[in-house]
């Protein structure tokens, strides 16, 4: 209850003062809450439950777009200057990515007029449409794969494929928790994150706000690649876990990662393995069986809920029921 | 005629007191004006370096500050900075400057100088921040080097105008 409440002040704190008054009357669990849309003279939404709501000026959730509070260009600039905590020039790598992660490791992703300069995105201005995403620890959601991706041999290398909003994230850090801390059949081991985006740890002056477990080093707001060479190097890890990876210099710290003895826990986008292999740079992994287990999530039910589970040759080993 | 040249003495003595203390407030100016430059190098430091968002900066600076009006200003700041009470960063900045440093020897001009930089902080990307903060430091030092060259020269004008004006006095009396 008080972990909620926390919650809840943490993620109004970010909102004009107006919109904070709305959001605080709406009666929610704000661990069911998902996603908050601002979209500047367009109705204020939420998706809670995994269902999409409009928010009413008196703090009710409908699913009729009449009477939902519209954004005003005022309450966006306002809400921006808090994400921002009043200075946005030290987001500005992140602004050039199309999100801020903030305090709690909740992402705010970012729409507006995209500034080009030498055919690259600059920064973004006139920035009017917000989504902002509820990062949420669920504690357990790694009970079903633990086993999966632990044999007598000791941890695969496992990918986990995820459309967005189904909770890879959600999974990874639980499996990060478990794998470290360890359990009466299985002794913890030295985990390094590589967290780019403050999501995993959601690291607030340097140290986690989640558990992540006792075995955990995390380096924080650090490039993949580069941060999986640091760690290797640095921390002698068991298991290397990084979040959404894809560029090719992600690849070729992955193999240096694995040719280094460590294990590989990591997620990326899309909805089957032929999806994956479909990926310019990350398919080759795929075709060359680096990973030995890959966890297929979807968004029916909660966060994190498993679909299959394959292993380097495609076998399929767990299909939910 | 003891009692008058005791009066005489007084009026003298009081009249280039008060031509130091106006000498000393150009002085303690200077003094500020020294201290903001200062400050301000910090908080670019930070910002440039640290990549240090403004809240952060204020309670470091709060924090660092021994001299009470400034210590007190920057804590102010960092404080309704955290509180996210509605309010933009230019009006936060504005009011704390004229709150807190308003009775110090900083003249107006100095004030709304550095009240206007305020407008310009928060929204701009780095590199605009460092250059507001190098056009401030400028402005800052445009101040500095005249008075700097002439403080020791208003200092003693303000003494002798003192001593002269109780002298003064003292002939008009008698």
């Amino acid at each position: 209850m008080i972990q909620n409440m926390e919650k809840r002040d943490e993620i109004l704190q970010i909102f004009s003062v107006r919109l904070r008054h709305v959001l605080e009357e709406i009666p929610m669990d704000f661990e069911k809450l998902q996603e908050i849309r601002l979209r500047v003279n367009g109705p204020l939404l939420v998706i809670y439950g995994n269902r999409e709501y409009f928010v009413t000026e008196d703090g009710r959730l409908s699913a009729d777009k009449a009477g939902a509070y519209p954004v005003s260009r005022n309450e966006m600039q306002e809400t921006m200057e808090y994400i921002g905590n009043y200075s946005l020039y030290a987001f500005e790598d992140e602004i050039r990515q199309g999100f801020i992660t903030i305090q709690g490791g909740h992402r705010v992703g970012l729409a507006g007029k995209a500034v080009i300069e030498a055919a690259h995105v600059k920064n973004i201005k006139h920035i009017s449409f917000l989504n902002i995403r509820l990062s949420h620890q669920v504690k357990g959601c790694a009970d079903k794969v633990i086993p999966y991706i632990t044999t007598s041999e000791g941890i695969c290398h496992t990918l986990i494929i995820s459309p967005p909003r189904c909770g890879k994230t959600t999974l990874l850090r639980d499996i990060i928790r478990q794998l470290s801390d360890g359990d009466s059949t299985r002794n913890g081991v030295t985990v390094g994150v590589v967290d780019e985006r403050s999501e995993i740890g959601a690291c607030y002056l340097g140290v986690p706000q989640n558990d992540l477990g006792i075995r955990t080093d995390i380096l924080d707001c650090c490039p993949k690649a580069d941060g999986m060479l640091m760690l290797v190097r640095s921390m002698s890890p068991a298991v290397i876990a990084v979040d959404e990876i894809g560029q090719r210099e992600d690849v070729d710290a992955i193999e240096y990662v694995i040719n280094c003895g460590c294990r590989l826990m990591a997620t990326v986008h899309g909805s089957c393995i032929d999806d994956v292999k479909l990926k310019p740079v990350l398919g080759r992994l795929v075709k060359e069986k680096i990973f030995e287990r890959y966890v297929i999530l979807n968004n029916r039910g909660n966060a994190g809920n498993v679909t299959e589970i394959y292993d380097d040759r495609g076998t399929l080993l767990y299909k939910a029921v | 005629m003891y009692v008058h040249i005791l009066g005489a003495f007084l009026i003298v003595a009081a009249s280039t007191g008060i031509g130091m203390y106006f000498g000393s407030g150009i002085q303690d100016r200077l003094e500020k004006l020294r201290m903001l430059k200062q400050q301000f190098l910090m908080i670019r430091g930070d910002i440039s370096y640290g990549n240090t968002s403004l809240p952060e900066v204020m309670e470091a600076m709060g924090e660092k500050e021994d001299t009470a009006e400034f210590g007190e200003f920057y804590r102010e700041v960092s404080k309704r900075l955290r509180a996210r009470e509605g309010v933009p960063f230019r009006e936060i900045w504005e009011a704390a400057v004229w709150r807190n440093l308003n009775k110090t020897t900083l003249r107006r001009q100095d004030l709304e100088l550095l009240s206007s930089v305020g407008a310009q902080f928060g929204y701009l990307d780095r590199e605009m921040q460092l250059k507001t903060i190098d056009f401030f430091l400028a402005r800052l030092e445009e101040e500095i080097m005249p008075e700097a060259q002439k403080a020791g020269e208003k200092m003693r004008l303000c003494k002798t105008l003192g001593l002269l004006a109780g002298a003064a006095l003292v002939v008009v009396m008698l």
